[in-house]
């Protein structure tokens, strides 16, 4: 038994990347939630959505798991015009960068899926899903809070489904945490 | 008076018929008079707004899949009836769906379907057909993907498949265009395929389930309502106060003129800010009616607040708050 234990026991076993995903992915959304200019862009279905009145704090909280979530795929079926987030975390490995390899730590990507209905990507200041990774890369870039060192923006692509009836992006930030 | 033989003769045959085709078709005519002075199932209804008594047959249900109580209809032939045509009978409306080609031209005999929904749309801000919408035979053509379409990565999305038939007119041609949008039941469809052709007279639709807006009003089912209704205007009244009239959001690199309302005349135009020092435009004209701002091409001041203040002769001032948003969309 004693072998077995030793055999699986982590360097980290209180503090590792793979340990901290929820934790992380709590921060992530306590952060959106707190966001006037996000929950503004979530909540508000019009043109002028940017210069409504700021969303009410239990507004702001409903919006998680009703179009903010913690994982990829949103369980709820879209009926209606509106814009989602949703996280996952992947490709975790062994941090390496040039000429330097580190079996104490760990890096991967946190992911965001931007998408918005392209009934309502206008708005009076720019497109919606622009906004929406424009706000988003102002949160988390740079951002200390999760891992090791700053979160770096290191993947942005387009994400469009469902024959391009929602469109957005997928941004991947790196983080580096202990093994 | 001489009595013309000939004349009583040609009279006689041309009321009996002159050839035995004729005959027996005016024959086969009187049978159907008196066939449709008794008929049992001959009921009063309204073809298109027009008072008119039809026979209505009923005929098999056996087919399931129409899901409609389908019935013939019998019509001497000086009544005016169509593919197409909406009948009112026994308190619901009804359809008209195909014509019989009758060899024996004796009536004419037509089936109907049920109506089963209402379609409305707004025309110039109003409902069309003076505010009834026309009425729709509505089929479901969901299959395979349940209503739902799971095809993403993120997220399901209703994706629903519906076919309907309506009237061909004027007001369903120029509305029914490929991307139109409209309330069957509690959902929007996007319409995606019109045919006028395969049955003349109505319009064959095939349209795939859209998301809702905050455009749509659900209460009256009506899709792109607020963005095309028109209020009702309150009655004129003479305005109390002075008010600058123009364009509230403003785009940038383009040149709008502010007036102020009649009878005022305005001693100081003064255009304010409110966000930065910067002024996002240039002032082109100004008089004691108007001024005209050119807005700069420069995307950092959109989303500005500017106000446009009138300081009026009396000594007053008016003032219109605008925003400046970007340069298209």
């Amino acid at each position: 038994m004693a072998r077995i234990e030793k055999a699986v026991r982590k360097r980290n076993s209180e503090n590792n990347s793979i340990k901290n995903i929820t934790k992380w992915k709590q921060y992530i959304l306590d952060t959106i939630a707190k966001d006037d200019e996000l929950a503004k862009l979530l909540s508000y279905q019009t043109p002028d959505c940017l210069f409504q009145d700021n969303v009410s704090e239990d507004d702001k909280y409903a919006l998680i798991n009703k179009q903010v979530f913690g994982y990829r795929f949103i369980p709820e079926v879209a009926e209606d015009a509106k814009s989602w987030i949703s996280l996952s975390m992947s490709n975790f490995v062994p941090q390496e960068g040039y000429r330097q390899f580190s079996d104490g730590y760990l890096m991967g990507y946190i992911y965001f899926y931007v998408l918005v209905d392209t009934a309502i990507m206008e708005t009076e200041t720019g497109y919606r899903q622009d906004l929406i990774a424009a706000r988003i890369y102002e949160l988390f870039d740079q951002n200390t809070e999760l891992g090791v060192g700053q979160l770096k923006l290191q993947t942005f692509i387009e994400n469009w489904e469902h024959n391009n009836k929602l469109g957005g992006y997928t941004m991947g930030f790196m983080t580096v945490d202990f093994k | 008076m001489d009595i013309d033989y000939r004349d009583i003769y040609l009279k006689k045959m041309n009321r009996l018929g002159a050839s035995r085709y004729e005959r027996n078709l005016r024959h086969k005519q009187r049978e159907f008079v008196k066939y449709f002075e008794d008929a049992l199932n001959k009921e009063d209804c309204y073809i298109n707004g027009e008072y008119a008594q039809l026979v209505f047959q009923d005929h098999s249900q056996s087919n399931n899949k129409d899901l409609s109580d389908d019935k013939y209809i019998i019509a001497p032939n000086e009544t005016i009836i169509d593919i197409g045509s909406y009948i009112d009978w026994r308190d619901s409306e009804w359809l008209v769906f195909t014509e019989e080609f009758k060899t024996i031209p004796t009536h004419q005999q037509l089936k109907i379907k049920a109506v089963n929904w209402k379609l409305k749309w707004l025309v110039d801000g109003a409902v069309v057909n003076n505010g009834l919408g026309y009425g729709a035979y509505v089929q479901n053509q969901t299959l395979y993907t349940l209503g739902v379409s799971f095809s993403g990565d993120n997220i399901a999305i209703v994706n629903g498949k519906m076919m309907m038939y309506v009237q061909d007119n004027d007001d369903t041609r120029s509305y029914f265009t490929i991307g139109k949008r409209i309330f069957v039941g509690e959902n929007v469809y996007k319409i995606l395929f019109a045919d006028t052709v395969s049955r003349s007279g109505l319009i064959n639709l095939l349209m795939e389930e859209d998301t809702i807006t905050v455009y749509d009003n659900r209460e009256l089912h009506i899709a792109d309502y607020y963005n095309n209704v028109q209020e009702d205007q309150p009655a004129q009244v003479e305005p109390v106060m002075a008010t600058i009239s123009g364009e509230l959001k403003p785009r940038i690199s383009r040149t709008y003129i502010y007036t102020i309302s009649d009878g005022y005349e305005v001693s100081e135009w003064i255009i304010e800010s409110v966000d930065g020092v910067d002024q996002p435009m240039y002032t082109r004209e100004r008089d004691a009616l108007s001024v005209t701002l050119q807005f700069k091409d420069d995307y950092r001041y959109v989303g500005q607040t500017v106000n446009v203040i009138a300081k009026l002769t009396d000594g007053s001032f008016v003032s219109l708050p605008i925003r400046v948003i970007k340069k298209f969309g």
